[in-house]
């Protein structure tokens, strides 16, 4: 027999118990967008967790706060930059060194009483892909960089003398003078430094971050640390300078010249940049290995993704109850139809129907059902998710008063196409699964009992 | 010599009844030994509760012997699983019943067409065979109807269309005019000869009734489970 009679067949039966069909359906149905929907709540909350978690951020970053050995906490150095660059797949590890003092500056007659400057390896920056607003890198030591927002610090010192709008471009090739003080013999000393601004950064992409920095190179830093004679231009009181046999000032003395010696500067933010985010993994293994704390969204991203299949497997669980109740409904419907139809079934066997043949009809037939209750159900379930991302934020304010802010991006529901093609093929294996009796129950129809023992 | 369609050897049959460790065993069947040969109409009388109903459903497959064989155009059928059942009825035989048999969901023209659906003939072909069929039974102008609709005739009529469709060698039929009253029993039993006479179809017919015994090449005698007498007509 052709499938496309077998299925003519079923359409027939389905249609001699319109009532019973539609109850059947609509409870496959309801079964279906429920555990679709407690699914979907799942994936919502996730999808917003993560979008919090890595908005803007680059997943193939691995942040590397220290080493572990001789049990403390250290600093990373020069040595191990350089360890961190010679690994498998590391693109390229940029770090950086805050200066220490928060010196004052003039541009074009706009005086600022602080600034913050931070020293960074450029060429490492560039492999990194450091993104610029406007303008290049730097390639001598008098070139720098400034955060995107440094043109609102400028603002904020010098309201009166500023145009409202001030374009990025208007910085570029600005000379910036940063003023380093530092204290000898008791008396304050100060040397400005006259620097070039070749580019500006792009934004953070945390929207909440603010970059006013100024982006100075390692080499202008070791000018500045020549002038102040201490690590990072860090300041010595006029006091304590007074006499220099005071203890903190000879260790910052001695820093420096451990500095100059044995090239053992401390440095901060290191970031290894792998070159995929297949690599993360196999990066912070070998850091991890070496002694390395290291941290990495795409490894957090990992172990909340664990989490979320963990609690998606209870939600797919506790929804599945609803489809298995379903699955009773089409057992029933089945039995009904089988025990219905069973002249039409001896008969047919009386005449040449073969029992798998009668097996494969009714199983078609309760495949149907599972598979329009899941389409009414994925289509009953996008309906429900849509109506709890527009109105669930709505009601968590008015009802529980929950900021309005704090519910701002937040997805409640979301349904993924590997979700709706699960649920589907769940409602329709539940449903073949509950008409597998009923249709061998078929197959053994009595064919003497069905003709009332005509023949 | 005619080619054997049908042949039961030492068949008998008997039936298990009562309950569980207090059964009886109810002989039904004797080592019944028959021929039916081709083109051949062979009717099958006997009295209520002979056995003649049994042996048909040996026949068709609807139960296992105890005991002997069965074979059909030599092809021995005894030890048939259902489904090997179910593909040699749809090849070898046509079944009419006393009470029609007819799906009641189904109209005149999906009854008759149901073998060839079976069969998995293609709608193109099984169109025009069923067309043709109706048309030879005379049922066109009733083609669309629901068998509730339709006389005890014209029931019987779609019934034998039914039977024929497949163009089976063999038609059992099992008191084929049982429900019929003597007119339209006339014209069934003038159609089962015609069919035996120009379609060469061989029949096995049980009946009681001796108008329709008598349309019989042969007439077996069942009693009590023996086959006791074969006269000739």
């Amino acid at each position: 027999m052709r499938f496309r009679d077998q299925w003519k067949f079923v359409q027939k039966n389905a249609a001699k118990n319109r009532s019973r069909l539609f109850m059947t359906v609509l409870a496959t149905a309801i079964g279906c967008a429920f555990l679709i929907v407690l699914a979907s709540v799942g994936y919502g909350i996730q999808e917003t967790i993560i979008s919090d978690i890595t908005e803007g951020r680059v997943l193939n970053e691995i942040a590397v706060r220290g080493k572990r050995g001789n049990g403390r906490f250290q600093s990373i150095s020069k040595a191990d930059l350089e360890f961190m660059a010679s690994l498998p797949n590391v693109r390229a590890v940029t770090r950086e060194q805050m200066l220490a003092q928060q010196p004052a500056f003039r541009m074009e007659g706009i005086e600022g009483s602080w600034s913050t400057l931070v020293a960074v390896d450029f060429p490492s920056e560039e492999r990194g892909g450091l993104a610029l607003a406007v303008g290049r890198l730097p390639e001598r030591s008098d070139e720098v960089l400034v955060g995107f927002h440094f043109v609102q610090h400028l603002r904020s010192v010098a309201r009166d003398t500023m145009p409202e709008e001030l374009p990025l471009e208007s910085l570029i090739d600005a000379t910036l003078e940063i003023q380093i003080r530092q204290s000898f013999a008791g008396e304050w000393d100060e040397r400005w430094f006259p620097v070039k601004i070749v580019g500006v950064v792009e934004p953070p992409p945390q929207e909440w971050l603010r970059d006013p920095r100024i982006w100075i190179s390692e080499t202008l830093l070791e000018e500045i640390e020549a002038f102040t004679q201490t690590p990072r231009a860090q300041i010595i009181p006029p006091e304590a300078s007074a006499n220099d046999d005071e203890r903190g000032v000879a260790e910052l003395r001695d820093a420096l010249q451990d500095l100059v010696s044995s090239d053992e500067r401390a440095y901060e933010n290191v970031i290894v940049h792998a070159r995929n985010i297949e690599d993360v993994k196999g990066i912070v293994e070998a850091l991890d290995e070496a002694g390395y704390a290291s941290f990495s969204i795409a490894q957090q991203l990992e172990r909340i993704n664990t989490i979320f299949v963990v609690i998606r497997a209870v939600l797919v669980f506790v929804g599945m109850i609803a489809v298995i109740i379903a699955s009773i409904g089409i057992y029933n419907t089945m039995t009904m139809a089988v025990t219905e139809r069973a002249q039409d079934i001896g008969i047919m066997k009386a005449i040449g129907a073969h029992p798998a043949v009668i097996k494969r009809i009714y199983l078609i037939e309760s495949a149907y059902i599972g598979l329009l209750g899941a389409i009414i159900g994925v289509l009953l379930s996008f309906g429900v998710s849509y109506l709890l991302n527009t109105f669930m934020p709505a009601i968590l304010e008015s009802v529980f008063e929950v900021p309005a802010a704090e519910l701002e991006g937040m997805r409640f529901s979301s349904i993924p196409g590997t979700l709706v093609l699960f649920s589907v093929t769940i409602a329709v294996v539940v449903a073949v699964v509950s008409g597998l009796r009923p249709a061998v129950r078929a197959t053994r129809v009595d064919v003497l009992q069905a003709l009332r023992r005509d023949l | 010599m005619p080619k054997t369609m049908i042949q039961t050897v030492d068949l008998s049959h008997h039936f298990t009844i009562g309950k569980k460790g207090r059964e009886r065993i109810v002989p039904v069947l004797n080592r019944i030994n028959m021929q039916v040969y081709e083109r051949e109409i062979v009717t099958l009388v006997g009295r209520s509760g002979s056995g003649k109903s049994t042996l048909l459903n040996l026949i068709s497959g609807y139960i296992h012997p105890t005991g002997g064989e069965i074979y059909v155009d030599g092809h021995r059928v005894t030890h048939f699983n259902e489904g090997q059942w179910a593909d040699f009825r749809l090849r070898y035989f046509g079944f009419i019943f006393q009470s029609f048999q007819l799906i009641s969901s189904m109209t005149a023209y999906a009854n008759v067409e149901l073998p060839l659906v079976l069969r998995g003939v293609r709608e193109k072909e099984r169109k025009q065979r069923t067309e043709a069929m109706i048309e030879r039974m005379g049922l066109t102008a009733y083609q669309d109807h629901y068998p509730g609709e339709l006389s005890g005739g014209q029931q019987q009529r779609v019934s034998i269309a039914r039977a024929l469709i497949g163009n089976p060698p063999i038609i059992l039929a099992d008191e084929p005019t049982g429900s019929l009253d003597s007119e339209t029993e006339a014209e069934i039993l003038e159609l089962i000869q015609y069919l035996n006479r120009e379609d060469g179809i061989t029949f096995l017919i049980i009946t009681h009734d001796e108008s329709v015994a008598a349309i019989g090449d042969r007439t077996l005698v069942l009693d009590d489970g023996r086959l006791r007498e074969e006269a000739v007509s």
